[in-house]
Order: structure tokens, then sequence, then C-alpha cells
């Protein structure tokens, strides 16, 4: 076979398996898009979900998808990035490094039902959390941390060794360096893969199925106190979100309705989920050039 | 030491003895000796050379005078660097203000990736220099790096956006904008095209006047251009140093001449 020919297969190759990845992709959001938009109306979005007449909506749901994202996101981002920071610039080479490292590499593979198992047991029984927001958002601290971690190392290890030798030398310490060198730069990455994970956040499902609970109390919208049982924001009730509806709607729904509900819930969770990884994109960038400055 | 003891007694060094006194000195990097028991003067407002085959150890050796081997963890260090009364490699120096004291220039052009003033506040910034200050400061350095002209009126563009030899100059005026007394040059020119490597060159012989300059440069030509002093360095060992005219025009060492005759590089 001469050269030519291999070349043009190889190329060939690779353009393929782009078109298969390309095209599963738009089937998959196409099928689910066209199947949910027309459920989608304001209505569906702000009333609440029905247990078994027509026309119920998602408002709690939403709601407490967005709840259990930011409490997940206040948990697991400052932790995971100065662990991230603290792998990158601090660990020493060597034994204890290794275990961290290896913790983290486990805990990133670890498959989300479990995570689900272990935040029953501890969070849920044995803290005694209950079926609860906050049981929820820890479990899901377990599941992003390590991402959040390695896309803090990855990011400030990426950053030339030339800049933060060009810092040091200047007789600038090294927290200084890491605070003003370091970790601007690396923060258009540690962000963007922040906002990615909340997109993983925001559709899981299983680690939440035994730590928040399959439902939601009657909420009251007009009550913000989060010490109340009727509160949005009490964490301390249970909550479902928008994941867990569909797979409770799917598995268990005995309304006429199910599957337009369905298929409406996962049409605006994929709605979300592309909102958040666009964002991402764009705000990285936008933040990059706001620090290195004009072209 | 405190950072106030450096260069308290600069000028009575200056007049008396080298700035900066080598002695015995050699590094490792774990078992593997790369510097081998060096000892030379670095003398005050001159500018010194370094020459020499790759891994002949002569950035190691600039590199352990401001202490950036430090960052390495096998990196460790036998015999003295005296500066000032103080030993430099002592292990109760704070390296921190010692860099500021010593600034350094790298071989690869590293602004930081963000407008050019930040570059030259960034350690201004860090040290607490009065805002009052900082605006005279930036333009002073700029000019002692012959850069001003070329961007006193984009000091808000990125650092990247200027050419090669422009971000050197500009890592130059960031070392300057600190005020050091020593000013270590590791290659300053081997990423640059002749024309801006001319440019800095210049740069070097004008700064002189003010600074203690030593330089590390794989361009022999650029040694004898610029230097008052050269070191030769093979192997780790110090073969010879001297005055710039009498080690290019009757070197004492056979190796050295053959080195700079070309027979082996």
């Amino acid at each position: 076979m001469n050269r030519r020919i291999s070349n043009n297969i190889a190329t060939s190759v690779f353009i393929l398996c782009a078109v298969v990845m390309i095209a599963t992709l738009v089937y998959l959001l196409g099928y689910i898009l066209t199947n949910g938009f027309a459920e989608i109306d304001w209505s569906f979005l702000s009333s609440n979900s029905s247990s078994f007449q027509e026309g119920g909506g998602i408002k709690n749901q939403l709601w407490n998808s967005f709840y259990i994202l930011m409490m997940t996101m206040l948990f697991s981002v400052p932790l995971g990035v100065l662990g991230g920071i603290y792998l990158a610039e601090y660990s020493k080479p060597g034994k204890i490094t290794n275990v961290i490292r290896t913790s983290v590499e486990v805990l990133s593979s670890l498959p989300s039902i479990v995570v689900g198992m272990f935040g029953l047991l501890v969070f849920v029984q044995y803290m005694g959390l209950g079926y609860s927001i906050i049981a929820g958002a820890l479990a899901l601290t377990v599941f992003n941390l390590p991402v959040i971690v390695r896309v803090t190392e990855d990011s400030i290890r990426s950053i030339p060794l030339k800049q933060k030798n060009a810092s040091l030398a200047l007789g600038i310490t090294h927290w200084h360096t890491v605070k003003t060198v370091l970790v601007p730069a690396a923060f258009p990455g540690i962000l963007t893969g922040v906002i990615l994970s909340a997109g993983r956040v925001f559709g899981e499902a299983a680690a939440l199925l035994f730590t928040a609970g399959l439902s939601t109390p009657n909420l009251n919208f007009t009550n913000w106190n989060p010490f109340e049982s009727t509160s949005p924001l009490n964490p301390f009730r249970s909550a479902e979100t928008l994941s867990v509806h569909i797979w409770k709607v799917n598995s268990q729904g005995i309304m006429p309705d199910v599957l337009e509900i369905a298929n409406g819930s996962a049409a605006v969770l994929i709605i979300f989920v592309l909102i958040f990884n666009l964002s991402a994109r764009i705000i990285g960038g936008v933040i990059f050039a706001k620090i290195s400055g004009k072209k | 030491m405190q950072a106030s003891d450096l260069g308290k007694e600069k000028k009575e060094a200056n007049s008396v003895s080298p700035l900066m006194d080598i002695k015995n000195l050699s590094v490792f990097y774990g078992d593997k000796e790369a510097v081998k028991n060096v000892s030379m003067p670095i003398e005050g407002n001159k500018v010194t050379a370094f020459i020499g085959p790759s891994g002949c150890g002569k950035s190691t050796l600039l590199r352990t005078i401001n202490r950036m081997n430090d960052q390495i963890d096998s990196a460790h260090y036998k015999g003295e660097i005296m500066y000032d009364g103080v030993n430099l490699l002592d292990k109760k120096i704070d390296v921190v203000s010692l860099r500021k004291e010593i600034g350094m220039v790298f071989q690869e052009p590293n602004p930081f990736p963000k407008p050019i003033i930040t570059n030259l506040t960034h350690a201004l910034k860090f040290y607490r220099t009065k805002k009052s200050e900082i605006q005279g400061i930036v333009e002073t350095a700029l000019k002692q790096a012959a850069l001003w002209d070329e961007v006193k009126n984009r000091l808000n563009s990125s650092a990247q956006s200027l050419s090669g030899g422009q971000q050197q100059r500009l890592c130059i005026a960031r070392a300057l904008a600190l005020k050091p007394q020593v000013l270590l040059l590791d290659e300053p020119t081997s990423a640059l095209d002749p024309i801006s490597s001319a440019k800095v060159e210049d740069l070097i012989i004008e700064l002189k006047q003010h600074y203690t300059i030593a330089i590390v440069t794989h361009n022999m030509e650029q040694a004898a251009r610029i230097s008052d002093y050269t070191t030769f360095m093979y192997n780790g060992e110090l073969i010879e140093y001297g005055e710039t005219s009498q080690l290019f025009t009757n070197p004492k060492e056979q190796r050295t001449e053959e080195y700079l005759t070309g027979k082996f590089s």
C-alpha cells in the first residue's frame, strides 16, 4: 500500500469518527428537545407537580435542583480549589502525596449510586440529617470534589514554569506568587471546569435518590425563612430534583401524562446543562481577555 | 540576616574588595556535582560573563547566586557566596529579600500575561510602594530598559502583544523597577533575533554604570563585546577567570584557547 493511500485512509477514519460522534450528539439532543419542547410553557415551569392528575409542573423540582447545586458548589469549590492548589504547588513528592492523589482518583471513579449509598449511611443516618437538601449536597460534594481538585491542579500545572520563576525571581513570596500569578492565570481553566462540573451535578440522580429523597414537602414560596419547614430555603427538608423527578415519573408515575412530563423535564434539564456549558466557554474567554489586557 | 542588612556596606565593599566573592562553591543535584569547587569574584559595576559549553554549570552557578536552585528539591550547596559580609547560601538568609536585591532575567522572555504596566507594578505592589511613586518608578525603569518610547502609549496593552525583544527588555525593566544591586542575566539574548539582541547588548553596557551584571552566554562574541571579566567553565569546573581582553586574546589555559578557537564546544 503506498503512502498516499494510507494517509487518505487515516484521514477518512478520523473524519468518520468525528461524524459518528457529532451525529449521535445531534440526534440525541434533537430527539430530547423536539419531544420535550412542546411540553415546556410557563405553567409547566411554575406549577407544582401532581401525583396522579394531568397537568403537573416542575416548579419545586427545578428550584430544588438549583438549590442543591448551589449548596454543593458552596462546599466543593473552596475545598476542591484549595486542595488542587495544594497538590500542584505545595505537596512534596512522597507517600502522603501519593495517598492523596490516589484517593482523589478513586473518589472520581466511584459510581454515583455507591456515593448515594455512602451518603445514606453517613449523612442521612449516622449524622442524622435525614433525607435532606444538605445530605444531598454533601453526597454530591463527595462526587464533585475530585473533579474540582483535578481541574484546579491541572490548570495550575499547565502554567509555564517560567511564569512562576519570573515572580519568584522578583523577590515575591511563594504564597503571593500563587495568589497573583498562578491562580489568575489558571482561573479561566478552573472556572470552565467548575461550570462543567455544575452541569454534571445538576443532572445527577443516583447519588440523590437516597440522600435528598424522592419527595418535596409543600413549599410556600413566600416564606424565605430557612428555619421554617415549608420554606424553599430550608436545607433540612427532603427535596426531589429534576433528574430524580424524571426517574421517578418514568418508573412509578401513575398520572396520565407521564410521558409528556418526562419529556418536558428532560428537555429543561438538557437546556440548563447546555447553558452551563456555553456560559463556561464565554465567561472563561471574557475573563481571560480581561486579565491579560488588550491585545 | 535581615532585609535591611543587604547592601548596607555596599559602597565600602565596592572600593575595597569585590562586590561578591564566590568561595569554594560546589552545587549538587542529588549526587551529581554540577558546579565543582568554584572560587571567583564578581566585581561591582562591571559586567562579568560566564562562557562554556552546554551543561558546564554556568547557569547553575548563576541560579545559585539568587537561590533559584532552592526550587529544585535535590539541589544542595557547599562553600560560600559572600556579599556585603554575609553568606548568601546561609540557611537563615531570607531568599525573598535576597531576590529583590539581586534581580534575574531568564533565557526566554517571561513577561506575565497581563498588561505591560502590571508587569512592572506586580512586585512594587507586593512591596507596598506608595501609589504616588509607582508612576515615576515605572517610567524610569522603562526608560532604563530603552523601552519607554515604544510602549508609553499602550501601557495597558497585553505584554504578550510585544515582540520577543521588547518582551525581554520589559523583563529587564521589571527587574530594574526594584532597584536591585546586581542583575543576573541567564542567556538573555539566546531567544532573540540579531537586531533585538544588539539592543539588549547596548542596554547591558549602558546599565553597568549603575548595576553589577553577571551574564551567562553561549555567544562568545557577545561576551567579548560587553563584558569586563570573563569566566570560562567546563564540566562544572572553573577553568579560567580573567579580564575579558586578556582571556580572549591571551588565554592562560589550553582548554580555554581550544574552546575559544572552536576546537570543541
